[in-house]
């Protein structure tokens, strides 16, 4: 049974009673909110997910929940609760869909020792994957959005979950993270896709995810092997540029962008080096996303070169 | 020069070399560096018994492609200084 | 009743814990909270029982466990740093609480989540050691004048120092407790029975019976109840460990004697005693009796204590603990300051935290 199988109603109850199980990825998270904006965008862009049974152990229970007192009906406020705790700063009610993302980021990148956690975003095509470290600001989202329109898998957006047995990725599938100009970019790149309310005025600016394609959740189970390091930047009116890159300094690179690299200690060393033996690292310069297309098709089809 | 130095954590140092470039975990401290071949031969020298400034830098000299090199005592210098600063290597009292 | 989960994994340890799914999940955030989460995987290891965990719990039980491994190479280290920059130093530098239990191999450590270092030193090399922390790169983040204060003066610390490069953090004592405090101990006494650190010149921590009782006035001092349950199965480690020593608790009560710290060790051995039986011995269990305020504050203490001491759970919440929490927080805030001095501080504290000078950002 997927969400999409719900009625509206058992929906939103569910949220507010004992809270909504789905299987993300390889987690187990239990959503609780009573905020009517969550349930409505959980219909919208988690539709193919599949919910689970109220007797299976859930990894993560999230709870955004309402202010309380008078503050409800001032100035009502999303606030992300983990074991009982508030974990971020209130945010305004109107947040709250981008918060459900973050804390489940949150939940993972601070708790899911058993991976290697990047932040990154992961493509695969041909059985070969693209690591898409980056910080913020840097096109990796839209960059990713526009990829996996075209021919690649998405296995996640923001965060790589690298086995420590075999330094395989592990797909999260998550609806993909746009901010400000991205959002129209893709809306243009990809007709009819399906993105939440745009939030404005957050941290990040303004604010939507986007659902991702079906094949991302019908192949959820199926890892993928690192092939390329790719950093991406997006350059104004730039040409398309791929140039290749140390292996030793991407690898310090992609330590210092792990939530917990240091936290693994040897294992972490091991696990990454082992990515860095697989793969081909680049810098990847690029203004327009059918340009970073070609360019990345002919990474695959060039591969055995 | 009476200096003497040593690795501060010999059993503790993995190491990845890729096209060159090498890299260091330090198990002890959890760091990880990016060390150019130089950096890495001098590192790799020490062990945890000191080692005098004279004797390392004869074997630094002994690299066919560094014995002409102009200033090499001066380049270790700033090697072991900047591996100490790196928490890789230490003086040691002679 | 789930209440009891977390406590129940110590209080019974041979029985194997057999539960479902649910109650996995509450035991698991019990043990977050409490910060124990690392030591319930040590304890699932030591009896043999990981490989049985369910595939659901298992990995946040192990992952637990990575986080504090990686943890107590970072201490190792961090003692290490500080004892290239206190090298010269001819007084002696004391390694307290966790630090102290890692180096010296003490059974606490196992499974350990670790914060700051706490270093005790002679109170008349405070600011001599304060700038050779400094020239390493350990700087003083209090900014607030207010504060300060309040660290310097009123309590034994100087304010949190923090390391530059590392955002690791010492926090620098002259002694074991407050000078304001009622429990009032002079440093210099702790400083005559130190234990050195084999490998570590110029390294010691404190002799077995004050760590004991420095663990004990800490607990019940320092108003930080949520981590109640761990210090006690800190405490219950180190009486097991060094009453293996023949004399050991005669010493012990000797030395609360000696310290004044007769009624935090009452209070500690109260609770170890109904939580996991370890006692005294037969013939000092008069004398631990008398350890013990008078009948009725002592009935009094225990429940608010046992409420308190609970962990920092939803599942553990009765409508009670809020209010028995504040009043122990205001009682021991009460036993750190003079009486005229306690209202204003903790009105300030709490305008802080509604109104701080900066907001966190969210991820």
């Amino acid at each position: 049974m997927n969400v999409g199988g719900l009625s509206a109603s058992v929906l939103h109850r569910q949220l507010e009673n004992d809270g909504l199980i789905l299987r993300i990825g390889p987690f187990s998270f239990r959503l609780v909110s009573a905020i009517p904006a969550i349930a409505h965008e959980l219909e919208a862009l988690y539709a193919d997910y599949p919910v689970l049974d109220s007797d299976q152990f859930v990894d993560y229970t999230v709870t955004i929940a309402q202010g309380s007192g008078l503050r409800r009906w001032l100035h009502p406020q999303a606030i992300f609760k983990f074991d009982g705790a508030e974990v971020f700063v209130p945010l305004p009610e109107d947040h709250a869909f981008p918060l459900l993302e973050w804390s489940m980021n949150w939940c993972i990148s601070m708790h899911a020792h058993h991976y290697l956690l990047l932040h990154s975003a992961v493509i695969e095509r041909e059985g070969c994957a693209v690591i898409l470290p980056a910080p913020p600001g840097s096109g990796k989202s839209t960059l990713c959005a526009g990829l996996v329109h075209r021919g690649w898998r998405l296995l996640s957006d923001e965060l790589a979950l690298i086995s420590l047995t075999d330094a395989a990725i592990t797909p999260l599938g998550r609806p993909i993270s746009l901010k400000n100009q991205s959002i129209d970019i893709i809306r243009n790149f990809v007709p009819g896709a399906v993105f939440s309310r745009v939030v404005h005025d957050t941290s990040k600016g303004s604010v939507s995810l986007l659902k991702v394609p079906p094949e991302t959740l019908t192949r959820i189970r199926e890892t993928a092997q690192p092939r390329w390091v790719i950093f991406p930047k997006y350059v104004a009116g730039s040409t398309p540029k791929l140039t290749p890159r140390s292996k030793a300094n991407s690898m310090l690179e992609l330590g210092r962008n792990s939530f917990n690299y240091m936290v693994l200690g040897l294992k972490g060393f091991e696990v990454l080096s082992k990515v860095i033996d697989a793969s081909d690292c680049y810098d990847f310069q690029y203004s327009q996303l059918h340009d970073a297309v070609a360019v990345f098709d002919d990474l695959v089809a060039r591969r055995n070169t | 020069m009476l200096q003497q130095y040593r690795s501060r954590s010999a059993t503790k140092l993995y190491w990845r070399c890729w096209n060159d470039e090498y890299v260091v975990f330090d198990e002890t401290s959890g760091h990880t560096h990016q060390l150019d071949p130089v950096r890495a031969f001098v590192l790799n020298l020490l062990g945890p018994s000191p080692q005098s400034f004279e004797t390392i830098l004869e074997e630094l000299s002994s690299v066919p492609v560094l014995a002409d090199e102009y200033q090499l005592p001066e380049r270790l210098l700033a090697i072991l200084n900047e591996l100490t600063t790196l928490g890789l290597v230490e003086e040691a009292a002679p | 009743m789930s209440t009891g989960l977390l406590e129940s994994i110590w209080t019974v340890p041979e029985r194997r814990p057999e539960l479902s799914n649910r109650e996995w999940e509450t035991l698991l955030g019990q043990a977050r909270q409490a910060r124990l989460l690392a030591r319930l995987a040590a304890h699932h290891i030591d009896q043999g029982w990981l490989t049985e965990v369910p595939d659901g719990p298992r990995p946040h039980l192990e992952g637990g466990l990575r986080l504090a491994d990686r943890q107590q190479h970072e201490v190792r280290w961090e003692v290490d740093c500080i004892g290239r920059a206190l090298r010269g130093f001819t007084s002696p530098v004391v390694l307290l609480k966790g630090a102290a239990y890692l180096m010296a191999d003490l059974p606490p450590a196992r499974g350990r989540l670790f914060a700051d270092i706490d270093l005790m030193v002679p109170r008349e090399q405070i600011e001599a050691v304060e700038s050779a922390l400094f020239a390493a790169g350990w700087i003083c983040e209090e900014r607030d004048p207010y504060n300060q204060r309040y660290y310097r003066e009123w309590m034994h610390e100087i304010p949190p120092l923090r390391h530059v490069q590392r955002n690791t953090y010492i926090d620098l004592h002259h002694t074991i407790t407050p000078p304001t405090s009622r429990f009032n101990v002079d440093g210099s006494k702790l400083l005559a029975n130190l234990q050195p650190l084999s490998g570590h010149a110029g390294l010691y921590v404190l002799a077995p019976t004050d760590m004991v009782l420095h663990s004990a006035v800490h607990l019940f001092q320092e108003g930080e109840f949520g981590h109640g349950l761990r210090d006690l199965l800190d405490l219950n480690d180190l009486l097991l460990h060094f009453s293996k020593s023949n004399g050991f608790w005669d010493n012990l009560l000797n030395r609360a004697d000696a310290l004044g710290l007769q009624i935090p060790l009452f209070h500690a051995l109260f609770h170890i005693q109904r939580l996991f039986g370890t006692a005294a011995p037969e013939h000092l269990q008069s004398r631990v009796e008398r350890l013990g305020p008078n009948a009725f504050s002592r009935t009094l203490m225990a429940w608010m204590l046992g409420l308190a001491l609970r962990p920092d759970h939803p599942s553990c919440d009765t409508r009670w603990t809020g209010l028995a929490r504040w009043l122990l927080y205001v009682r021991s805030h009460a036993l750190r300051m003079p009486p005229h001095l306690v209202i204003p501080h903790l009105i300030r504290k709490a305008w802080m935290q509604r109104f701080p000078e900066k907001k966190a950002e969210s991820a």
